[in-house]
């Protein structure tokens, strides 16, 4: 029955493999080029903490009602242990029960009113007639609700259980409302902070897109973000919870076992809170290290996997299949060594905790033993008073533990904070931008120079103005700067010297996003919406109409393949519109640039894979629609290029020449005529 | 019997119209949508052959950490089996010996070294009675000092077994961790492999997010397949089946009862099944769309820039986000809902039993406890402890009963998990290995295709019987207007698909005999679209490659006219290109590709639009020395660019899928209406005539 087919599993690769192991804190492997920093300080936690609670906003009233609830149950509970009592003392044992005799609670003094006098099945009859009408309710000794599914041993795989699995100390009708409020507070939250994070992503600049990984940016949206959450709850309910926990647990102790001296040992408990932090405390930045780079770890790997399987067609043909598998290998292998560094970084954390905890335990339970075996305490006393030791410890221990609990995400949410911050093109934006609507006279680019981030210089005091009516060309041999220059217009890059001006109006003046409504860029590299031709039109103009998005598609030549599709124009195109020919695929960016019908049109290499038949007719369709219309070109095949208007030649980010073909042609010393010349040979 | 049980549920949700939510449940689960559920749209019907099944494929996997898995579920069981024996005995000495005073069972007093004067009477001979009662230990209640004594021996025993439970805690959270994160590695690694080997009409059809998602979150399901499918079940059977055997020990009628309870709980569990496989596959959906969207949107953040589709994008994350949290919301409030009945029924069982246990307590009535069980502890009759204990199994037994409920739930979607992930495992690969390859030749001397035809679909055909050879030593240009099938003749001798008639030779051998390694290996490919990899100029260049040496990387470069910008990289060669290449300018990155294919030193080259982005100097350079470097190779031109074709020594015009015109440039251009004199007429109508000038 059970067969392992061959192709099953090739490459051999196992976590034993020592190489996968490497260092502590060794960043080498994680291929970042912006965030490179595992180490937080002390400070940086706190702060980052803080972001993570006001968080909150994105569910006020969720917050809000699910506290309430927390609350409402946990005062519940204070009547429970006190029924056991009864059972315990008065049913079974046969203690007769008298009011002032015993030592209950004042909160539990009306109800035992109710049961004095009663034989002891009578009591028991109502004890068991109130816990099913509570069962019903809120669940009384049934337990809580919670519904987590399998999950597996990596942060991908525990992301939805940590969204969206809620819970509910409670059950009963009352549990399974508190589990709905549960789970769509957490989602909220999240997909809160997760939006924010994709709304920053989208607007990444130019610039910064080279240097951010594909795979890297779907961990931190999907992997990394789910933590957060718990900054909330961690820092709200929980120290809340332990506090109420702390004061029922005195209220109690004081109202009934207040006049035992060894009650008094209690405080012994309040040891447990300086006891746990200060062995903990050191240890904090073990944990924020050893989670960066667990999860650096993790996008790693989404990065190797991701970046195969979008380009299959590649790796295919040069016959990289065996060197990515075993590249995925590598990293996932890593990933989950990292993953169990965390696993023993927690475990030595918690066996300290605990040894520093139990003595204590010990002793108390030796002192309230003794005063049993003495004669000055009931076997009931007993189990209720070392139950309120076991919550005293856990109140204490956990107050001194709320600091140590949240590294991990404290971890992982500096790695969503950390892109949310980083400048994108938002922080461009002037806050009172002027808004342009048409354009009279045309773009002047003034002066202007441009370096990257990296400090590649790409442009050198460039002088250029374009008019409205015109087409013109931008001419130059490889890495010349072209699309640097044509980059500056929809403001994609900003100059580091120099301004680029509309009518007059410098572009850092307007808003962008209006700005950016009137122009349009076609890019070299042909990129697909895996969706129908018809919506990848419909998507870059969502007013455009059927006979619009047809005319786009007959201008850039597209309806003679079109026709011979499927499904026509809705036909649904492959990753990355893989189904295509690069040429038809071309074909249809320049159709999806037509279709925005924007006042400035630029169309880096539009001819490139396009065959002589087909660059003409769009050619001609340029010059046409170039009316009351500014249409920039990059180029290098001659047909294109000498229908311009204007040609701007470009050597070294600098512009050479410019003018018409003819009055470039006509000057022997043109570096541009030298550029023709040998094009044409 | 499921079949039974089901129907006597739907009857019983029918009558009651059970809840306003439920159905609304229902209804989510069976709501259409038709793209988003292609492979697994219908959950598959409960079937157990079906589980054995995918548990039997997930065995392979698990080999390697065989001998580990055992060796904790062995250990483990000791260790709840001593823990639990430990738990028992403390019990009773804690609560009946040390609180309410009662002498020990001679066992007790073994392992708490203990001397005869703890001993319980009736253990004693009558001598022995004599001897304690002189020593002044007479009766059968403890003296305080001898409780102290036995509480003092506890306290001992726990901190003992607390330190141990330290140690074996943090054991067993580390080992089986490492023991999973390997079975699910395997898992992972398995499949990214098969993707890779997978032909490319699957992947252009098939998402990334969808292949990430799979990959992560369905194949981590195979973690939870031995302590879930097998360990779990099985040991709360166990366990259910050990706490009936107490129960009906302690009394029959008490065991009997609760076994019926167990009624409702099946019913509503087998009626509720299909809606939780239904949700479940839904929530993987949703979540894996939301998945590809996200990675779909990353890799064309440039197009949303320069289209203003930002807000768009937005709207579409929320509405895909908004669905897979619905969605998995859903499936767990299912899950929720029915252990919420289970509770019930469960909480109703404890309750009610609690009461009669008490009524026997107070009855003093006297237990089934079978007598040698007296020997270790003192149950004869309904006591104080006895009462602890049978109500604690009794909430034990509610509890398992709806932890069984809640497993087999957990089941549904975890088997619903492993299908998804084993989908990819299980698809046949379109172009397949042969089973025994011929050696790649180590000289080839000609490359034809034989009559080939080829359709991306069946119903529409690219290729319609083409045939063609190229020799060693010849350039064999392809031109063709665009989608006219050029880089698919190229891909149909790589193997990246296969035709659907006719052959394709090397040397007269069928490339289908070659390992898709070899073929690849012996083959260099510049590829139109100049995809480069994360990484390093060097690794760039490399690719695939094992170490080739510094000089063979710059005179691959110097080839392909990429060492100038190469050099001027900051850091040459080790130069960080950003993502998939994208800090280069298209003409740079387009040289780099060539560099590849040029030191792969193949004896097939094909270049595909080499050129396109280069500006006619370096055009002309880079194909010069090309073709100077390729004297003795086969090499194959896609192009456009009259300036390279020219040169071509054969030129094959593709049209309608077939060779419409093959020759060099000056044959070609002698037919008057020929093909491909118009298409070199419409490339020089621009320039031909500012020349003339």
């Amino acid at each position: 029955m059970v067969t392992s087919r061959d192709v099953d599993r090739k490459t051999d690769t196992t976590q034993t493999d020592h190489s996968i192991k490497s260092g502590f804190t060794s960043i080498e492997d994680f291929d970042d080029q912006l965030d490179l920093d595992s180490q937080m300080s002390n400070s940086e936690t706190w702060s980052v903490m803080v972001r993570g609670l006001k968080l909150v906003r994105y569910a006020k009233g969720l917050f809000v009602a699910k506290w309430g609830m927390r609350l409402f149950y946990s005062i519940t509970l204070l009547f429970f242990p006190w029924f056991f009592k009864v059972i315990t003392d008065h049913v079974l044992l046969g203690t007769p029960l008298v009011v002032e005799e015993v030592n209950f609670p004042p909160h539990f003094e009306p109800i035992l009113a109710v049961f004095e006098g009663m034989t002891r099945m009578d009591m028991m009859l109502v004890m068991t007639i109130t816990f099913v009408f509570l069962l019903v309710l809120i669940g009384t000794r049934a337990e809580g609700t919670g519904a987590s599914l399998y999950q597996g041993q990596d942060n991908a795989s525990r992301a939805e259980n940590a969204i969206s699995s809620g819970g509910s100390g409670a059950g009963g009708i009352f549990g399974i409302i508190e589990f709905w409020i549960d789970v769509r507070l957490t989602q909220r939250i999240v997909n809160g902070v997760r939006r924010h994070l994709f709304s920053r992503l989208i607007r990444s600049k130019m610039t910064t897109l080279d240097d951010q990984r594909t795979g890297d940016r779907l961990y931190r949206v999907l992997y990394d973000t789910p933590m957060l959450y718990t900054c909330v709850t961690e820092m709200t309910y929980a120290p809340f919870f332990l506090v109420w926990g702390l004061l029922t647990t005195l209220y109690n102790i004081w109202f009934t076992y207040g006049h035992l001296t060894e009650a008094i040992y209690m405080v012994l408990c309040a040891l447990m809170f300086p006891l746990v932090a200060i062995v903990s405390l050191p240890l904090s930045k073990y944990i924020r290290t050893v989670t960066q780079n667990q999860r650096a770890a993790g996008a790693a790997t989404t990065n190797a996997m991701e970046e195969t399987l979008d380009n299959m067609s590649a790796v295919q043909s040069l016959g990289g299949m065996k060197k990515e598998t075993e590249k995925f290998a590598q990293r996932s292998a890593h990933s989950y060594w990292r993953d169990r560094l965390q696993i023993i970084v927690w475990v030595g954390i918690g066996m300290v905790i605990s040894v520093a905890e139990w003595p204590l335990g010990f002793f108390m339970a030796w002192l309230i033993t003794n005063q049993v075996i003495e004669g000055h305490m009931t076997v009931g006393d007993f189990g209720a008073l070392f139950l309120m030791y076991m919550g005293l410890r856990g109140t204490f221990s956990g107050i001194g533990r709320v600091w140590i609990n949240l590294q991990d995400q404290a971890a992982a949410a500096r790695r969503v904070f950390y892109f949310i911050d980083y400048p994108n093109e938002d922080d461009q934006q002037s806050p009172e931008g002027k808004t342009v609507t048409s354009i009279s006279e045309g773009i002047s680019i003034r002066n202007v120079s441009f370096r990257y981030p990296d400090g590649r210089e790409a442009l050198k005091d460039v002088e250029l103005d374009i008019a409205m009516n015109e087409v013109l060309a931008i001419v130059g041999p490889t890495g010349s700067g072209k699309t640097s220059l044509a980059y500056l217009i929809p403001s994609f890059i900003q100059p580091t010297e120099g301004r680029v001006e509309v009518d007059g109006t410098d572009l850092l003046e307007l808003d962008m996003d209006a700005w950016r409504d009137m122009t349009t860029y076609v890019f070299q590299e042909h990129l697909l919406f895996s969706e129908s031709i018809r919506s990848n039109l419909a998507n870059a103009n969502p007013d455009a109409t059927d006979d619009e998005i047809m005319d786009a598609l007959e201008t850039a030549g597209c309806m003679e393949f079109i026709h011979e599709l499927p499904d026509g124009i809705d036909t649904v195109l492959g990753k990355s519109g893989d189904t295509l020919s690069v040429g038809q695929q071309q074909r249809i960016s320049i159709a999806r640039g037509l279709v925005r019908n924007s006042k400035i049109l630029i169309l880096d290499e539009p001819t490139a894979a396009l065959d002589p038949q087909t660059e003409n007719v769009l050619v001609e369709s340029l010059k046409r629609i170039s009316e009351n219309r500014i249409v920039i070109v990059i180029a290098h095949r001659l047909s294109t290029i000498r229908r311009a208007d204007k040609i701007a030649f470009l050597e070294d980010g600098k512009i050479r020449d410019y003018g018409n073909h003819d009055e470039l042609m006509a000057n022997e010393a043109s570096p541009y005529r030298a550029f023709v010349e040998l094009q044409s040979t | 019997m499921i079949k039974f049980f089901r129907r006597i549920g739907e009857r019983f949700y029918r009558s009651r119209a059970m809840s306003v939510l439920a159905s609304k449940l229902v209804r989510f689960s069976q709501k259409d949508s038709a793209r988003e559920l292609a492979d697994t749209s219908q959950p598959p019907p409960l079937k157990l052959s079906k589980m054995v099944r995918l548990i039997g494929r997930a065995i392979p996997f698990m080999m390697p950490m065989m001998i580990h898995m055992v060796m904790f579920v062995v250990a483990g069981v000791l260790l709840t089996l001593a823990y639990t024996i430990a738990g028992l005995i403390f019990s009773d000495l804690w609560d009946n010996k040390m609180m309410v005073n009662d002498k020990l069972q001679p066992f007790q007093t073994f392992v708490l070294l203990a001397d005869n004067t703890y001993l319980q009477p009736e253990f004693l001979t009558e001598e022995e009675l004599q001897e304690v009662e002189d020593k002044g230990f007479g009766g059968t209640d403890l003296t305080e000092a001898q409780r102290k004594y036995v509480r003092n021996g506890l306290l001992i025993y726990s901190f003992i077994g607390v330190l141990c439970g330290l140690v074996l805690t943090g054991m067993y959270t580390y080992y089986p961790a490492w023991v999973w994160q390997n079975v699910n590695h395997y898992l992972r690694v398995a499949m990214v492999e098969k993707l890779e080997y997978l032909s490319l009409s699957f992947h252009q059809s098939h998402r990334s997010g969808d292949a990430i998602y799979r990959i992560y979150q369905d194949s981590s399901m195979i973690v939870s397949v031995l302590t879930e499918c097998v360990i779990g079940p099985l040991t709360r059977i166990f366990n259910l089946i050990i706490v009936m055997g107490f129960l009906i020990a302690f009394d029959p009628i008490l065991g009997l009862a609760i076994l019926f309870t167990a009624v409702p709980m099946i019913v509503v569990t087998a009626y509720a099944t299909p809606t939780i496989r239904r949700l479940s596959v839904k929530n993987r959906v949703a979540n894996s769309e939301f998945t590809s969207r996200l990675q779909e949107t990353f890799t064309l953040l440039k197009v949303i820039k320069a289209n203003q589709m930002e807000n768009m994008t937005l709207d579409r994350f929320d509405k895909d986000s908004r669905r897979a949290l619905d969605a998995a919301l859903y499936i767990r409030f299912a899950i929720v809902g029915l252990g919420l009945i289970c509770a019930m029924v469960g909480g109703l069982v404890v309750i009610g039993f609690e009461y009669v246990l008490a009524r026997w307590t107070v009855l003093e009535r006297s237990s089934n406890v079978p007598s040698f069980m007296v020997w270790v502890v003192g149950f004869a009759v309904w006591n104080f402890a006895l009462f602890n204990q049978a109500k604690d199994r009794v909430e034990g037994l509610g509890r398992e009963g709806r932890d069984l409920v809640g497993l087999w739930c957990r089941l549904q979607d975890l088997f619903i998990g492993l299908e998804r992930a084993f989908y990819f495992l299980d698809l046949k690969p379109l172009v397949e290995e042969p089973e025994e390859p011929v050696d790649f030749p180590s000289e080839v001397d000609s490359v034809s295709w034989n009559n080939v035809h080829f359709g991306y679909e069946d119903n529409a055909p690219v290729l319609r019987g083409v045939s063609l050879e190229a020799t060693k030593g010849n350039i064999t240009a392809i031109v063709g207007s665009t989608g006219s099938g050029k880089s698919t003749l190229m891909s149909l001798l790589l193997r990246l698909y296969d035709p659907q008639q006719g052959q394709i030779l090397v040397n007269s051998q069928d490339v289908r005999t070659f390992s898709l390694e070899s073929i690849r290996e012996n083959t260099a490919l510049a590829m139109q679209k100049n995809i480069l990899f994360t990484g390093k100029v060097k690794e760039n260049i490399a690719y695939a490659l094992d170490t080739k040496s510094d000089e063979e990387l710059k005179q691959a470069a110097e080839i392909a006219g990429a060492s100038e910008f190469i050099e001027q990289l900051e850091n040459g060669y080790e130069t960080q290109l950003g993502e998939r290449g994208s800090k280069l300018s298209a003409g740079q990155r387009q040289r780099l590709t060539i560099a590849r294919a040029v030191i792969r030193d193949t004896p097939i080259l094909i270049l595909d639009e080499p050129t396109a982005s280069l500006d006619a100097q370096t055009e002309h350079e880079v194909l010069s020395r090309l073709a100077d470097w390729g004297k003795d190779k086969v090499v194959f031109l896609i192009t456009h660019r009259l300036s390279t074709i020219r040169n071509a020594d054969q030129i094959a015009f593709l049209k309608n899928g077939q060779i419409s015109e093959i020759g060099n440039h000056d044959e070609l251009m002698a037919q008057t209406n020929g093909d491909y004199r118009q298409f070199v007429e419409a490339e020089t109508v621009g320039s031909a005539a500012t020349l003339a000038e």
